[in-house]
C-alpha cells in the first residue's frame, strides 16, 4: 500500500493539470481581493494574519471544486487509459488501489486549502507593504505597546477583551479551517464512491462543481421536512453545514457571547458530522471496488 | 506436477451471458501455456481472473499454491498484458515503466532502461507515449508485463499489432524468458501463431475448456499418415516392410495407417501393384493445428446444437437448422 500511494503521488506531481489548479485559485483570490477593494470606501492597508485566516474560509469552496475537478480528471484519465490494468494485478486486493486514492486525494485537498492561505497570506502581505501598511499576526492595534502603556484601566479592560476576541477568532477560524479541509476529503470521498460505482468521470466533474450536492441536498432536506416536519436537516449536510461554518468567524467579530453560541456545539459538530461521512463514503467506495472488476 | 496456476470451474456471468463455464485450466512450471479460442471465446475473461483483475462468478483458482484472495506477496510475482496496452499517455515510456517500478517496490534504477531494451523502444525512452505508434504501445504493454521480472506473465494476444519481424521478436523474447524460468499463459485466436512457442495448449470455445493437451499430445493427434487398404493386408504388410517402412499399424478394419515417409504414396502403389496385390485405397491424411481445432471446436458447437434441438420440443425443431445455416 505504501508503493501505491507513492506511485499515485508520483503521478499527481507529474500531472501538469496539478499546477494548473492553485493558480486557478490564486486568479480568484486577487480578482476577488480587487473587487471588493473596489467597493470599499476606505482602504485599511494594516493586515493581520487572524483576519486573513478567517477570510481565506470564504474561498473554500472554490478550492474544494478545483480538488474535486482535478481528483475526477486524474482517476478518470487512469480509468481510460487503463494503465490501472498493470497495477491491480499486483496488489492484494482492489480495495488497496481504492483507499491509496483516498488518501492522495485528501492530500490534495489538504495541499490545495493550505496553498489557498498562503497566497492569501502572501497577497495580503504585499498588499500592506505597497500601501504602506502593517502586517502582524494579531490585529495591529493589539500589538501597539507604546499606546498600551498610556491607556486607562478601562481602556486596558477593553483591549483584554478584543484580545480574547482576536484568539478566540483565530481558535474557530482554525477549526472551521480544518473542518472545510475535513469537507473537501468527504466530498473527495464522495467522488470516489460514485467513481467506483459508475466508473465514468461524467458525475465526478458534475459533482465537483457542487451542483449536485447542493441540488441533492436541497431535495433531502425537504423531503426529510415534509416526512418529519424536522427543520435542521440542513445542519447535518455537508455543504450547508459547511457554509454556515464560513459565516461563523464573521459573526464571531460582533461579541464573544455570540461565539460562545455557536462554539464548540456547531463546529464540533459538524467535524464529527464530516468524519462520519468521510468514513461512510469510503467504505462504500471500498465494498464497490472489491466487487466490481476493473 | 507442480501447477503454478490452477484453476477450479471458473464461472463468469455477465447479465445472462456466460462467458466462462467450468473451466479448469493447469499451467506447470515453466510452461508457455497456449490458451486458445475464437473472439468472445472467453479468453480475456479467463486471463482477467486469474490476473486479478475480474472476480469469478463462482470457482476458484490456485496461483503457486495459494488460493484465490489468500494470495499474498507472491501477488507481485505475475505480469500482465490484457487486451490492448495501459499506458499514460502524457507520460513517457521510461516514465510509465517508472511508476509501476514505484508501485512494486522496485529499487533497481537500470531495470527501467533494460525492459525498454529488451522490447526495442531504447530510443524511444524519451518520448511521451501520446507519439508513439501502435506497435510501441504494445511494445511497451510488453515491458510494462515483465517489471519486477515476474514468474508468471499473463499476454493477452500480445501479437496483435506486429509486423513479422516484430512477431518474430516476440517469439524470441518469450522463448528467453521461458529458458530463464518464466512460466507463460498466452492466447491467441489463431493456432498457428503460438504452435512455435507453446509446450502446452487450452482450447476454448464459448466460455468452455474443450480440451487441454501437451505440445507432444498434440503432434501425435495431428500426426501426418497414410491410409492403406489393400486387397490382402499381412502380404502388403511384408512388401511395406520390404521397402522400407516401419512405423505403421494395421487398423481392427484391415486398414494400414502409415505414419512415416507420408510423400511415399507412389513407391508404395507401384511396389504393391508389382506384386499383384490392387490398392483398394490410398490417402495421405495430413492435419493442420489449424484443422484439428476447428474440429475441435466444429464438435463442439455441433454437440450445442444437438443439445438445444433435444431441449427444443417439436414445435421449434427448426430453429436448429437455422442456426446451422447462420454459421
Ligand atoms: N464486461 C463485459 N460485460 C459483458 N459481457 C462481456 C464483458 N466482457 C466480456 N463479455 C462477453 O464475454 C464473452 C467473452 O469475452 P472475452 O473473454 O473478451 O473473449 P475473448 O477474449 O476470447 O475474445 C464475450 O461474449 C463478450 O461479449
Ligand atoms: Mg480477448
Amino acid at each position: 500500500m505504501k508503493n501505491i500511494i507513492k506511485a499515485e503521488f508520483h503521478k499527481i506531481f507529474h500531472s501538469i493539470f496539478f499546477y494548473a489548479m492553485p493558480l486557478g485559485l490564486l486568479a480568484t483570490l486577487i480578482i476577488s481581493v480587487l473587487a471588493s477593494n473596489e467597493h470599499s470606501a476606505t482602504r485599511i492597508p494594516n493586515q493581520n494574519f487572524i483576519q486573513i485566516l478567517s477570510e481565506t474560509l470564504d474561498f473554500m469552496v472554490i478550492v474544494i471544486v478545483c480538488a474535486g475537478i482535478f481528483l475526477t480528471y486524474l482517476w478518470g484519465k487512469e480509468r481510460k487509459n487503463g494503465y490501472i490494468k498493470n497495477i491491480a494485478g499486483n496488489v492484494k486486493g482492489r480495495h488497496i488501489l481504492t483507499l491509496s486514492k483516498l488518501i492522495t486525494g485528501s492530500a490534495v485537498v489538504a495541499m490545495y486549502s493550505f496553498f489557498m492561505l498562503i497566497f492569501n497570506t502572501l497577497f495580503k502581505l504585499c498588499y500592506a507593504l505597497i500601501n504602506g501598511g502593517k502586517f502582524s499576526f494579531i490585529p495591529i492595534g493589539l500589538t501597539d505597546t507604546d499606546r498600551i502603556a498610556q491607556m486607562s484601566p478601562e481602556a486596558l479592560k477593553s483591549l483584554e477583551e478584543s484580545k480574547e476576541v482576536a484568539y478566540s477568532t483565530l481558535r474557530m477560524s482554525s477549526f472551521a479551517f480544518l473542518a472545510w479541509i475535513l469537507g473537501g476529503i468527504a466530498v473527495a470521498a464522495m467522488l470516489l464512491m460514485f467513481f467506483e460505482l459508475f466508473r465514468s468521470p461524467v458525475l465526478g466533474y458534475i459533482l465537483s462543481i457542487q451542483l449536485l450536492p447542493m441540488l441533492a441536498e436541497g431535495l433531502i432536506e425537504q423531503a426529510v421536512y415534509l416526512v418529519t416536519k424536522f427543520e435542521k436537516t440542513g445542519e447535518y449536510m455537508i455543504v450547508k453545514g459547511l457554509m454556515k461554518m464560513k459565516t461563523l468567524p464573521d459573526a464571531m467579530y460582533g461579541n464573544a457571547a455570540e461565539m460562545n453560541e455557536f462554539y464548540p456545539n456547531s463546529i464540533g459538530g459538524t467535524i464529527i458530522m464530516l468524519c462520519v461521512y468521510i468514513t461512510v463514503f469510503s467504505l462504500a467506495a471500498v465494498f464497490i471496488s472489491k466487487r466490481k472488476d476493473v | 506436477m507442480n501447477y503454478i496456476l490452477e484453476t477450479e470451474n471458473l464461472c463468469k456471468v455477465y447479465g445472462k451471458k456466460k462467458a466462462l463455464d467450468n473451466v479448469s485450466i493447469h499451467v506447470g512450471e515453466g510452461d508457455v501455456y497456449g490458451l486458445i479460442g475464437k473472439n468472445g471465446a472467453g479468453k480475456t475473461t479467463l486471463m482477467k481472473i486469474v490476473g486479478g483483475l475480474s472476480n469469478a462468478t463462482s470457482g476458484t483458482y490456485t496461483f503457486m499454491g495459494r488460493k484465490a484472495g489468500e494470495i499474498g506477496d507472491v501477488i507481485t510475482n505475475r505480469g500482465l498484458l490484457i487486451e490492448d496496452p495501459g499506458v499514460l499517455e502524457n507520460e513517457t515510456g521510461y516514465e510509465n515503466l517508472v511508476i509501476k517500478e514505484i508501485s512494486l517496490g522496485i529499487k533497481d534504477k537500470n531495470e527501467a532502461m533494460h525492459l525498454l531494451e529488451m522490447v526495442g523502444l531504447k530510443d524511444a525512452a524519451r518520448t511521451h507515449v501520446k507519439k508513439y505508434s501502435f506497435g510501441m504501445r504494445q511494445r511497451l504493454g510488453l515491458a510494462l508485463a515483465f517489471v519486477g521480472n515476474p514468474g508468471f506473465v499473463i499476454l493477452d494476444e500480445p501479437i496483435n499489432g506486429f509486423d513479422p519481424q516484430g512477431i518474430n521478436s516476440v517469439r524470441e523474447l518469450i522463448k528467453e524468458k521461458r529458458r530463464n524460468g518464466t512460466t507463460f499463459l498466452i492466447s491467441s485466436h489463431i493456432l498457428g501463431e503460438l504452435s512455435k512457442i507453446a509446450t502446452k495448449y487450452g482450447f476454448i470455445n464459448e466460455g468452455k475448456l474443450l480440451e487441454e493437451s501437451t505440445e507432444q499430445e498434440l503432434i501425435e493427434k495431428c500426426k501426418s499418415r497414410i491410409e492403406l487398404v489393400a486387397e490382402d493386408t499381412p502380404k502388403a504388410v511384408t512388401i511395406l516392410e520390404a521397402i522400407g517402412f516401419r512405423d505403421y499399424k494395421v487398423m481392427e478394419n484391415g486398414m494400414i495407417n502409415i505414419y512415416e515417409q507420408v510423400e511415399r504414396t507412389g513407391d508404395i502403389t507401384n511396389a504393391l501393384a508389382k506384386e499383384g496385390i490392387a490398392t483398394i485405397e490410398i490417402v495421405r491424411r495430413y492435419e493442420e493445428l489449424e484443422d484439428y481445432y476447428m474440429k475441435l471446436v466444429g464438435e463442439n458447437e455441433a454437440n450445442n446444437q444437438a443439445a438445444m434441438l433435444s431441449n427444443e420440443n417439436s414445435g421449434i425443431v427448426n430453429a436448429g437448422d437455422r442456426r446451422t445455416e447462420s454459421k
